[in-house]
């Protein structure tokens, strides 16, 4: 007897009833009904092991737009489109990373490194004053560059170039030496003869170095005193005219 | 980041020395002095200018005087006058 009521048919008479309509399979012969889990390639529903429907975490696929791959299905999952690494040293060697912009929610790189050239150019011109014969050099005059550090992120190295011109006034037979350096530290960077048995006037001595100065924290400001001299005068020698350029090259790091 | 361009500053020193600066920002100053306009140190200029014209023209008179007295006494050796001029230097009359 039927417990629906109906007369008694047999089990396959009812399972002709029965149909399977979108994401249901159904087996006539066996009575079964099933979901109908797509085979089309990114689906990621499955059966668990207990017969259960189940899509596993991190398997919901996504639509990636330009510098995403990937869909976030399990073998292809979602991630940056990187070039590859093309330096000689591991990617942690000196790496800064990119970060996240906190106004505009951007990925950002790290700001760019400065470097920048500035000059001061002294044309000074004396009343015709004597050069001096000490041994050792004696300041004529003092020079400065203010320095700053251009970039306001990092600390920058500094170097200075000392380009120093002293014009000598010199009598048949006489000697000058010119003098550059930090004050207390000056050198003899250049000594002049003249030979002959006429004077010479403005007489120009050139004399450049370069150093490396002391490094600059990011945005900090300092200066540099170059002291200007002469020594070993033999004869009345007069200088006139003193040109100096001093340079600083910055080079953030 | 380009530096600004520089700026040319003129200034006369109170130890008498002047100065043409070009520098980026403010002139700078090593030693006491006052900023002034080109007109003015073109003045102070050409006076500092002057004191070593003199000096030069002292030496050159000195000069002239070491070279005449060795063309007089080359002179009084008979040397032909042109190569007496040749070896000391002498240009005069």
């Amino acid at each position: 007897m039927a417990r629906c009521g109906c007369s008694d048919t047999g089990a396959s008479s009812v399972r002709s009833l029965l149909s399977a309509d979108n994401g249901v399979q159904y087996n006539s012969l066996t009575g079964h009904f099933m979901a109908d889990i797509s085979t089309n390639p990114g689906n990621n529903l499955t059966l668990d092991g207990s017969g259960k429907l189940f899509v596993p975490t991190g398997s919901a696929t996504v639509t990636t737009g330009p510098g995403i791959l990937g869909d976030g299905s399990g073998p292809n999952p979602v991630r940056a489109n990187v070039a590859a690494w093309p330096y000689p040293t591991a990617p942690v060697t000196g790496s800064q990373g990119v970060f996240v912009h906190p106004g505009t929610g951007q990925l950002v790189s790290p700001p760019i490194q400065v470097a920048d050239l500035v000059s001061v150019n002294y044309d000074r011109t004396y009343a015709n004053l004597p050069a001096s014969s000490s041994g050792t050099p004696v300041v004529a005059d003092t020079f400065i560059i203010n320095l700053a550090n251009p970039d306001p992120n990092r600390p920058c190295l500094v170097f200075i170039q000392r380009e120093v011109k002293v014009r000598f006034t010199m009598p048949a037979g006489s000697s000058v030496g010119s003098s550059q350096g930090i004050p207390g530290t000056m050198d003899e960077t250049a000594r002049y003869h003249n030979p002959g048995t006429a004077s010479i006037s403005n007489v120009g001595i050139l004399t450049t170095k370069l150093q490396k100065n002391t490094s600059l924290a990011a945005g900090a400001v300092s200066s540099f005193t170059l002291s200007v001299g002469t020594e070993n005068a033999v004869g009345a020698v007069t200088y006139s005219r003193i040109e100096v350029n001093l340079r600083a090259l910055y080079i953030a790091q | 980041m380009p530096s600004p361009d520089p700026a040319t500053f003129y200034i006369v020193y109170d130890d008498g020395s002047v100065d043409v600066q070009t520098v980026v920002g403010d002139p700078i100053f090593t030693k006491p002095g006052r900023l002034v306009d080109q007109a003015e140190y073109n003045q102070y200029k050409g006076q500092l200018d002057q004191l070593n014209l003199i000096y030069a023209s002292e030496l050159k008179a000195a000069d002239d005087q070491v070279t005449k007295a060795d063309y007089d006494a080359l002179i009084a050796l008979g040397m032909p006058e042109a190569t007496a001029r040749r070896i000391s230097g002498y240009t005069g009359p």
